[in-house]
């Protein structure tokens, strides 16, 4: 028997008075992480919310591991959620915040203080474990938010824009952590973020929510394999060594400062070689460039 | 069935748990325990702790007071002579028990909201109703012990010098359960009000102020709307045996007072020949024990009934009196203890039949939890 998928939308429309936040959308999510993209107002929070019961779906469903959060309350035990705002009390400090998290999650006291423990050194918070939240920096909240989430391990955690509000460290901390906690610590994830390149750097898979809808999805790999073209950056006659490429029969474009060549066999580097010392181009470097999800983005779906 | 990927070994090694998952009865446990933590400071700085003391020690220092004259002035043989009647207890430390309840509660509620746990917790398997009930009982539980501690402390003072104490206590265990009950009764109007409050105040202060505020105030008011402002009176002397006659006379004065407060107050005082005096304020029935226990020399009646009105009429007053947040608990202690009345506004109240109080009393909780619970719907699930 085939288990049920983590996230599955299946008609699923969220209207709010007359917006509709969410149009009628039908996608499933697996194991591994998964990044749901798209500009704000796109809809991500609004599905989010709705996997965690939090919303209620004006049609259709969104199940978690095929149960409806909304209806069954039991069902939440093994989800974790990260909210995009500010959610933590300031008053206490963050073993005994975890501590008690991991028990509303449903796990017994002596169990829930050797995880908050143990989730406080995963998410590097170790040492400021008996300070009270409220005199945390930003970027500690944010491991306190990410902690809270998978404190009570669960099988899948929402994380909704948790680089919101960092700076450049601090994202590329958080996102470092983001995937520790999909790839070491076994613990499926969506999040949902408006920056293409985070979730190219960090995801498994990809949903890009637009207006609303869904209009693509897939693997990065996917998305990004296949593509490759080998960047051939010169400082200076491109022209020539353009010419000295048509003359070996390699068709090359240029773009910027690089040569694009379509990228096919080992035989074209030899090529390539021979190409650049009769253009006498004064080479920079050479590389293969994958295709960027922003360029995806930008040219619209692709199959 | 699990296609889990094998996660891999991370430095210090993260582990998944195996272990038991309770759901949604080990989430509604631990926010009650978090609420009763809360209430008490514990786990936070000593700052949080100040105002469960300070509930503590209004609960517990005047009967500290009480049982030390008594102790010093020797005056306590039994409890016959108790200097201050348990009933009589609770209305002491009423107002200033609802003041810091007022600052206390609100905790349980606000910050959840404004600093928005609330949504981590609706992730988790509770539900809103699970987060309310846990929050209410556990403020309730809290304040009831707290409440009961100063008049258990009195009322065991009172059984341990009485000299008999085990007799005493054989005699009083009903008391100890009337005690409980009425500070029960005294913790659920402590929670309800001041949460139905801070379920609509942005800040805990707000929250405070309101309760606060409006205990003070419409208590003052109603007191001042329905206690008569002075009192006149002609006094009677009569310095013979009473007859019969007389003393049917006394018993309708006395049913005036119980009827009409404001409009008369009869007071007696009788003389025995022993040389014994003994007042009576309002019962008949002692009035006629005590004519019947000895022959009486002088039979004294002060009518108060000339004096000015109270402001409203004891038509309205009677309803009024209901509406006051600190007469509220008095009422369901009176009732618990059979206190007699003695502040005249209150009396007021003995004019309903004893249900009313009740169910004036059923509105002063029920309607803060249904205006709480009215305003959380919205947290859906």
């Amino acid at each position: 028997m085939q288990a049920p998928p983590l996230l599955e939308a299946t008609n699923l429309t969220k209207r709010y008075g007359r917006v509709l936040a969410l149009d009628n959308v039908t996608f499933t999510v697996g194991d591994g992480i998964t990044g749901l993209l798209g500009p704000n107002g796109a809809g991500k929070s609004t599905a989010i919310k709705l996997f965690l019961g939090l919303l209620q779906p004006t049609q259709g469903a969104a199940q978690v591991m095929g149960a409806q959060p909304y209806r069954d309350v039991n069902a939440r035990s093994l989800i974790g959620y990260m909210p995009e705002h500010d959610c933590l009390p300031t008053s206490v400090n963050a073993s005994e915040f975890l501590t008690h998290m991991a028990q509303v999650s449903g796990l017994p006291p002596a169990q829930a203080r050797t995880r908050a423990a143990d989730t406080m050194r995963h998410v590097g918070l170790d040492e400021a474990r008996y300070r009270s939240i409220g005199e945390y920096s930003t970027g500690m909240k944010q491991r306190v938010k990410l902690a809270q989430a998978i404190v009570h391990d669960p099988r899948l955690v929402l994380l909704d824009e948790p680089t919101a509000g960092l700076d450049p460290g601090g994202r590329d901390e958080m996102l470092d952590l983001v995937r520790r906690t999909g790839r070491d610590f076994g613990i499926s994830i969506v999040f949902s973020s408006h920056l293409m390149g985070e979730v190219e750097r960090t995801c498994d898979n990809i949903i890009v929510l637009e207006a609303g809808r869904v209009t693509q999805q897939g693997s990065v790999t996917g998305f990004t394999e296949n593509t490759d073209i080998l960047a051939v950056e010169v400082d200076a006659r491109h022209d020539e060594l353009i010419a000295a490429l048509a003359s070996s029969g390699i068709e090359a474009g240029r773009d910027g400062n690089s040569v694009l060549v379509a990228h096919e066999s080992g035989e074209h580097l030899a090529a390539i070689q021979d190409a650049l010392i009769k253009a006498q181009a004064p080479l920079r470097r050479m590389a293969f460039r994958r295709r960027m999800l922003t360029e995806i983005f930008r040219d619209g779906p692709e199959e | 069935m699990e296609s889990r990927p094998a996660g891999q070994i991370f430095d210090i090694g993260y582990q998944r748990y195996d272990g038991p998952r309770q759901g949604r009865n080990r989430a509604r446990i631990a926010l009650f325990t978090a609420g009763v933590r809360q209430t008490l400071g514990l786990g936070r700085g000593g700052r949080a702790k100040v105002l469960p003391v300070l509930l503590l020690l209004t609960s517990v220092v005047p009967a500290a007071i009480i049982l030390t004259i008594a102790v010093l002035t020797g005056s306590l043989l039994g409890v016959e002579s108790r200097p201050v009647e348990l009933g009589d207890y609770f209305p002491i430390t009423a107002l200033l028990m609802l003041i810091l309840a007022g600052i206390m509660a609100p905790n349980l509620l606000i910050p959840d909201r404004r600093d928005n746990v609330l949504s981590l917790y609706l992730v988790r398997p509770a539900v809103i109703a699970d987060y309310l009930a846990a929050r209410w009982l556990a403020f309730f539980v809290v304040t009831t012990i707290i409440v009961a501690l100063g008049p258990l402390l009195l009322l065991t003072g009172y059984v341990l010098l009485s000299g008999n104490a085990w007799q005493e206590l054989q005699g009083t265990w009903r008391e100890y359960f009337g005690v409980m009950l009425g500070a029960a009764a005294i913790g659920a109007f402590l929670t309800a009000v001041p949460l139905g409050i801070a379920a609509f105040t942005p800040r805990r202060a707000y929250a405070a102020a309101v309760v606060i505020g409006g205990a003070l105030v419409i208590s003052a008011a109603i007191g001042f709307l329905t206690e008569p402002i002075d009192f006149g009176g002609s006094t009677t002397t009569t310095t013979r045996p009473i007859t019969e006659e007389e003393l049917a006379v006394a018993d309708q004065f006395v049913d005036a007072t119980r009827s009409l407060p404001g409009e008369a107050e009869t007071r007696f005082t009788v003389e025995l020949e022993s040389g014994e005096a003994r007042q009576y304020l309002m019962s008949p029935d002692e009035v006629e024990q005590a004519l019947q226990g000895g022959s009486v020399t002088t039979f004294e009646s002060t009518e108060f009934g000339s004096g000015p009105e109270p402001i409203l009429d004891p038509d309205i007053g009677q309803w009024v009196v209901f509406a006051d947040p600190t007469g509220a608990t008095v009422f369901i202690t009176d009732l618990l203890f059979e206190d007699v009345q003695s502040n005249t506004y209150r009396q007021l109240v003995s004019r309903h039949p004893d249900y009313y109080a009740i169910i004036a009393y059923a509105a002063w909780i029920l309607l803060p939890v249904f205006f709480m619970w009215a305003r959380y719907r919205r947290y859906t699930t």
